[in-house]
């Protein structure tokens, strides 16, 4: 029996032998497999306990770091102190992370798990903890927050220079606004200046096409604003009261410069037109209409009052001339020198009173329009020599040298009114023969057959006249300064008379002049048909 | 002075009996101190002696002849010319790696403790000797261990100095910690007896 018990001791002992010697090689391969990395801390927080992964994370071996401080292996020592207070307290499973020190001192980002150790009885023994390598993780997320923190960063500069730009546009709106309201002020003012201007406005675009007009064209014309804007020359002309306009400003709005356009009797406008350029571009045409009626009248009322003096006048001077003549001619009885020498100036007075009325009487009629034209086909050289004859006496009475010339080739005969004609050759013959105290007068005439007009040349070696008054010298009653001072005597009215004579011939008159040297009259007349000419 | 082989014979027969582990926290040593090589030639030591102990086929928790305890040491000490000193380093080493004493790490949670079961914990290692918690004075900061009964080798003496130290510093939180044999039974002292002090 005893034997027995002693037998079934034994074989309990080595079983119990065997248990523990199992379960010494389990947790040993546990421990050594486990890819945890593990180590026990004992209530001081010295480890006493370390597995394999614990060794190759952190790169001690068991000789190393048994029975060394927890705390060590923290960067933190602070955070661990406080992680390793809750385990001593007996809390499970509490996590921190934190930043382990290797053996090799290198860092690394590990998730640390405490979890408090009891014994059979729950008394507190220490606490096991477990490491999570986060350094992958960690990585992650430094990068993606740095990409974070750029992109944030960029976004912010980004809203910065958007708030900047928006800043900046809501200066430029502001400044934009406040242009506009401006703008508007300036359109509102030009729209009322146009609105209320006199003159009547039509403005054409680069189409030519009426863009705007303002109410005095609608009252010209008697149109309404729709029946123009927008619309081209060509439908303009299906606006009767246009057609007149239309007809001077024809389909292309040529260049017209107070060009009159007579409505009708009590509406006579001057048309105008103007080339509108914006940076050196074409944008457009105006065209200005002035109601120049009232003038008309005006002037009409005071060439008719001209007329009617003029004609009132001559009579009684025709009068005085023949009385004068009886007696200068002893017609009714001799008279003393002395007599008759003031009743001679008076006869000279009297002759050019007749003449100033003879020239104004031929200017009104051409302002009237009443300056009639006998249009007849003419020998121009024998007209010539007609003309020239009594003028070139008078020329030689004064001592000067008068010298003609004429085509030597024939000619062909010219249709002109030889009335007019004879008037306007006097009229600078005499100016000529007048503004010439010495030297010579020539008077030449050519035939021009490639152009078909014959050319007058009258040259004297006379006074000249200035420079600054050269542009003036064919408008009515103008002398100039050096004929004033030469103290000749002249109504101003004859080079007006001669230009509208060769105008209304077709053809033109120019000069060329230096003071104290001389003049240089020149006029042609074209060889046209009657009917050509106005 | 090399052991003999007859010498290493008579030691085997001493009574008591050790358990395994003691041999494995040798071999963890040297495999830690010297490696592989220095493995190598502790074996190799053991085949001079007739292979009195098989490190590859210790068990840890099997008892051994206590004899053997010392034949280990004797081993190191003469294969790697080691003098008192690393014998003390290896004792104090030899709690790390023992799996016994990290079964009995419960017990090492506070100073106290660590010393009233010290008897127990004697036990668990070795079927000879006692060790008594002589005296513990916290507030004078020592403690006095005595191991009787156990006049076995020289040898043992600066290994377990240093391996009480060992213990010692589970359950003392200070940088300086010193121990000393201020009782010998080789020096005709009824026992061996251990003065601990820390600061």
């Amino acid at each position: 029996m005893e034997k027995e018990g002693k037998k079934e001791q034994e074989i309990l002992l080595q079983t119990i032998k065997e248990d523990l010697k199992d379960l010494e090689r389990y947790i040993q391969e546990f421990s050594t497999f486990l890819p945890l990395p593990v180590c026990m801390v004992n209530p001081l927080g010295l480890i006493i306990n370390i597995n394999k992964a614990f060794q190759d994370l952190t790169g001690y071996r068991e000789l190393e770091i048994i029975r060394n401080k927890a705390e060590d292996l923290f960067l933190d020592k602070k955070k661990f102190q406080n992680l390793e207070k809750k385990a001593l307290k007996g809390k499970a499973k509490i996590a921190e992370e934190m930043t382990l020190l290797t053996k090799e001192e290198k860092e690394i980002s590990v998730k640390v798990v405490a979890s408090a150790r009891k014994d059979e009885e729950g008394n507190l023994i220490g606490y096991f903890l477990a490491f999570f390598d986060i350094t992958e993780f960690k990585e992650f997320q430094e990068t993606l927050e740095s990409r974070v923190k750029e992109r944030t960063k960029e976004a912010e500069k980004r809203a910065g220079e958007l708030g900047k730009s928006r800043k900046a546009l809501m200066n430029i709106l502001e400044d934009v606004e406040r242009a506009w309201t401006e703008v508007e002020k300036e359109k509102d003012k030009t729209l009322a200046i146009i609105e209320n201007f006199p003159e009547g406005l039509l403005f054409f675009d680069q189409e030519n096409r009426i863009s705007s007009l303002n109410p005095r064209i609608r009252d010209f014309f008697k149109v309404t604003h729709q029946q123009l804007i927008k619309k081209n020359v060509k439908d303009l002309k299906k606006v009767s009261s246009l057609i007149p306009l239309i007809k001077i400003l024809g389909e292309e709005l040529k260049k017209l410069y107070r060009k009159e356009l007579e409505l009708k009797e009590d509406l006579v406008l001057e048309v105008s037109t103007i080339e509108v350029v914006r940076n050196e571009k074409k944008i457009g045409t105006l065209v200005t209409l002035r109601d120049i009626t009232r003038e008309k009248l005006i002037e009409k009322m005071k060439t008719e009052f001209v007329s009617i003096t003029a004609h009132q006048l001559r009579t009684p001077l025709s009068a005085i001339k023949w009385t004068l003549r009886m007696i200068l001619d002893g017609d009714l009885g001799k008279i003393p020198e002395a007599q008759k020498e003031f009743l001679g100036k008076t006869y000279q007075s009297n002759e050019r009173m007749i003449r100033l009325i003879n020239d104004l009487l031929n200017v009104t009629r051409i302002e009237e329009g009443r300056f009639l034209y006998n249009i007849q086909k003419q020998d121009i050289i024998k007209l010539l020599k007609e003309v020239i004859s009594p003028l070139k006496e008078m020329a030689q009475r004064k001592g000067l040298k008068f010298e003609v010339e004429f085509p030597k080739e024939k000619v062909p005969e010219v249709n002109v009114d030889s009335e007019k004609i004879s008037l306007a050759i006097q009229n600078i013959v005499d100016n000529a023969i007048h503004y010439t105290k010495s030297g010579k007068v020539k008077v030449s005439l050519k035939f021009l057959k490639e152009k078909s007009h014959f050319l007058f040349l009258v040259q004297d070696t006379g006074i000249g006249i200035p420079k600054n008054q050269q542009e003036r010298i064919f408008t009515r009653f103008f002398r100039a300064a050096s004929a004033i001072r030469a103290e000749t005597e002249g109504t101003g009215l004859g080079l007006f008379i001669a230009k509208n004579i060769i105008k209304a011939h077709g053809g033109k008159i120019w000069f060329e002049s230096e003071e104290g040297k001389g003049s240089s009259f020149y006029f042609t007349i074209p060889v046209r048909e009657k009917e050509s000419i106005s | 002075m090399e052991a003999t082989k007859e010498e290493i014979k008579n030691l085997i027969k001493i009574p008591g009996k050790v358990r395994g582990q003691v041999f494995l926290t040798d071999l963890g040593y040297i495999k830690e101190k010297e490696g592989e090589e220095g493995v190598k030639l502790l074996k190799k030591k053991m085949a001079q002696w007739d292979n009195p102990i098989d490190y590859d086929k210790i068990e840890a928790v099997d008892w051994y002849p206590l004899g053997l305890r010392i034949i280990s040491l004797l081993a190191i000490k003469e294969v790697f010319n080691w003098e008192e000193k690393q014998i003390f380093d290896l004792g104090n080493a030899a709690p790390k790696f023992s799996f016994i004493v990290k079964m009995l790490m419960k017990t090492f949670s506070s100073l106290e403790k660590v010393f009233n079961e010290s008897p127990k914990y004697w036990q668990r290692h070795y079927t000879k000797g006692v060790l008594e918690n002589y005296r513990i004075d916290l507030k004078k900061k020592y403690v006095i261990l005595r191991l009787k009964d156990f006049r076995i080798h020289p040898i043992l003496c600066p290994f377990y100095a240093g391996y009480f130290l060992g213990i010692t510093q589970y359950a003392i939180k200070s940088k300086e910690i010193t121990i000393k044999e201020t009782k010998c039974s080789f020096k005709g002292d009824p026992y061996h007896e251990y003065l601990i002090k820390w600061k």
